[in-house]
């Protein structure tokens, strides 16, 4: 266990010593997560302004109230089924607000027929959102101002930044980088020979292969912590999801990423050609699975490569929890795509590990 | 600090027995048989290819054997490895340590891969480490270096120690530097295997060498009895002021063979230096040939060695050459 980690710990060392690793690393991923969420700034939402709607009226009127509204410069109506969708979309910061048409709602129904459903502590800008609904709804047919009456609900909305849009993802992606590297170091300490010098202490090859998977996790834990501290105290960014939650996705995230580093470089014949392969997996993963943009943004054929990427499914899982709370049942699919990829990968890698082992006799 | 040697002097600390291994049709070890002492430094020489790194291997328990035994204090490397790497140390040629962790840092993470181990204190006092304990490995000289990779050799306070060409690419003072440290190793009672491409290293350390060729041990003795069994004769170099004819010298009866020298003047093999060097001299009075730059030197173990690189790499050399033209 002593062995276990010195050795542990020596691999974190050695990675804290390199400066430029640390640099390239950890600056270059909290640089860009900085240079977009200053740049970006709240964008998204000043385009368009979604609000759910439950029609419960489901007249002609009502229909064309609907299409009125949807058909605004700047409104989007997302109809939904129940008062409880209206809040949970605007918690996941998805609508604005929410307008609910009572049974008997007609154009020139008293304003007690029509509720907008509205967060407490929602931004000042979206009352213009909420001044230009109205206006909307009293040119449909009704004088009075406002046309509803106001449900006010304490939610604690999310917040909908670039910034809140890219940091699960920037998590996901720091796991994905350092755990991929950890198939290189296996291979260095192969090249220069200290894994054969290793081989002939009592420690055993299982001691040394966890050993150096831990230091390199202990890696991970520290990227993560850097991110969080930058996302959270220097941008305000929340993290809704259950701390078990994010470390059990840490987790996988951990063993899948690791796997398919450790399968690439035992398929690589030098430490030079493991590194380029490396980078085939990781740059177009940080550019495709959702980091940055949605992939459902994406035309088609980059959707379904995406897709096929492990990125994506820790993306979205890391978003989902992160950002919306979402409890891990609700990433069944997310959950199933990493560890298919983490069993594919240990069968190769694992594979290859004992002969390449053996080779470095 | 250092504990008696847990096996007397004298006592088998290795024997291997009638040893092959073949990597497809190379037989790579061809019938090895070897004891080594307890307290001795044991010299395993021979060309690349030889068998060498193949023999050290199946005793480190790193590759198994087709055939034959090999018991390192008495156990099997087959069934008894970690009992067996508790007490050995080695050191690697072309094993490198991660270069980012320091001195202090490498001895200390393999320390705690031992159940017994020695005080870094006490490695740093017998490898003088004191001034780079905290530098990175990186940073280190070739001679700095060499010393650390014993030090962690000896981490285990090993009651066998295996170098693998422990002064490579070091300059003559590192080298006799390190000489020394290997000599106080075996002052502690330490039994050493030495690998050294180096002949002078093989015969200022070794007690004992074998020579491997071609998989099997064409010599084994001490490098002296080696020496005098191969070549006991005594060769001369030398110019002269005046021109001779050499068909004369060299039909002279104390003259074992005479030729041009490679590198200018002439050579003459003697049966040994009290006879050979007076005959040559009372010659040269009576041709009335001034002698000039005269150069005796008796066979080396390089000598024997090269007995053996030459049957694959070159045409035999039965003569002993100059010292220095060694490569």
């Amino acid at each position: 266990m002593k062995a276990f980690w010195k050795l542990s710990l020596a691999v974190l060392k050695m990675y804290l010593r390199d400066p430029l690793t640390v640099a390239l690393s950890l600056f270059l991923i909290v640089f860009m997560m900085v240079l977009f969420g200053l740049v970006m700034g709240e964008e998204q939402f000043k385009v368009e302004l979604p609000v759910a709607v439950w029609d419960r009226a489901q007249t002609p009127d009502s229909a064309a109230l609907l299409a009125r509204l949807d058909g605004d410069e700047f409104l989007v109506v997302e109809s939904v089924g129940s008062e409880e969708e209206i809040l949970t979309r605007i918690r996941e910061a998805k609508v604005i607000g929410g307008l609910v048409l009572a049974p008997g709602w007609t154009p020139a129904a008293t304003p007690d027929q029509l509720r907008l459903v509205r967060d407490d502590d929602a931004n000042k800008w979206l009352d213009l959102g909420f001044e230009r609904l109205s206006a909307l709804v009293v040119a449909t047919g009704g004088a009075r101002t406002p046309p509803w009456t106001e449900s006010v609900a304490q939610l604690s909305v999310v917040k909908n930044r670039y910034i809140d849009f890219i940091f699960p993802g920037i998590l996901a992606m720091a796991i994905m980088q350092v755990c991929l590297a950890s198939g290189v170091v296996l291979l260095e300490a192969r090249e220069i020979g200290v894994l054969r010098r290793l081989r002939l202490t009592p420690v055993s090859g299982l001691t040394i292969f966890s050993s150096v998977l831990t230091g390199r996790f202990l890696i991970v834990v520290l990227h993560l912590l850097v991110l969080v501290a930058v996302a959270v105290f220097g941008f305000g960014a929340q993290i809704l999801g259950s701390w078990l939650d994010l470390t059990l996705l840490v987790l996988l995230g951990t063993l899948a990423f690791m796997a398919l580093g450790i399968a690439v470089a035992m398929v690589a014949p030098t430490l030079e050609s493991a590194s380029l392969f490396l980078q085939m997996f990781s740059l177009p993963m940080s550019f495709l699975c959702g980091v940055f943009f949605k992939v459902d943004s994406m035309p088609a054929p980059l959707e379904w490569l995406s897709r096929a990427l492990p990125l994506t499914y820790l993306v979205d899982a890391f978003r989902g929890t992160v950002r919306y709370g979402a409890p891990l049942t609700d990433h069944g699919t997310e959950i199933l795509a990493l560890l298919a990829w983490f069993v594919a990968c240990l069968a190769l890698g694992a594979r290859s590990f004992r002969l390449w082992s053996r080779d470095s006799a | 600090m250092i504990n008696a040697p847990a096996s007397p002097r004298g006592e088998t600390v290795l024997e291997i027995r009638h040893l092959v291994k073949t990597y497809g049709s190379h037989r790579a070890v061809d019938d090895v048989s070897l004891t080594v002492q307890a307290g001795e430094i044991f010299g395993l020489l021979g060309p690349n290819g030889a068998g060498k790194t193949t023999t050290l291997e199946i005793v480190e328990g790193l590759r198994q054997a087709d055939s034959g035994s090999v018991r390192v204090f008495g156990l099997d490397p087959a069934q008894h490895l970690d009992a067996i790497r508790a007490r050995l140390g080695v050191s690697l040629q072309k094993s490198r340590y991660w270069g980012q962790l320091t001195v202090e840092e490498t001895l200390d993470l393999f320390r705690s891969f031992y159940p017994k181990t020695l005080p870094v204190a006490e490695l740093v006092e017998l490898f003088d480490l004191h001034e780079k304990l905290r530098a990175p490995m990186k940073s280190l000289s070739g001679g700095q270096y060499q010393r650390v990779v014993l030090a962690l050799a000896l981490v285990n306070d090993p009651d066998l120690v295996l170098l693998d060409e422990p002064t490579i690419g070091l300059d003559p003072q590192a080298r006799r530097r390190l000489w020394d440290v290997i000599r106080r190793l075996r002052a502690r009672g330490k039994t050493v295997i030495l690998t050294t491409h180096y002949m002078d290293e093989a015969h200022a350390l070794s007690d004992r060498v074998a020579i491997l060729h071609r998989g099997r041990v064409v010599e084994l003795g001490s490098p002296n009895e080696l020496i005098r069994a191969k070549n006991p004769h005594v060769s001369v170099r030398f110019t002269t002021l005046q021109p001779f004819e050499l068909a004369g010298l060299a039909a002279e009866p104390w003259c074992l063979d005479a030729r041009a020298a490679d590198e200018g003047g002439f050579q003459v093999i003697v049966p040994s230096l009290r006879e050979g060097l007076g005959a040559l001299i009372g010659w040269a009075e009576r041709q009335g040939i001034g002698l000039d730059e005269l150069e005796t030197r008796a066979a080396t173990l390089e000598d024997v060695f090269l007995t053996y690189a030459g049957a694959s790499e070159r045409a035999p050399v039965t003569i002993a050459e100059p010292a220095g033209s060694a490569s």
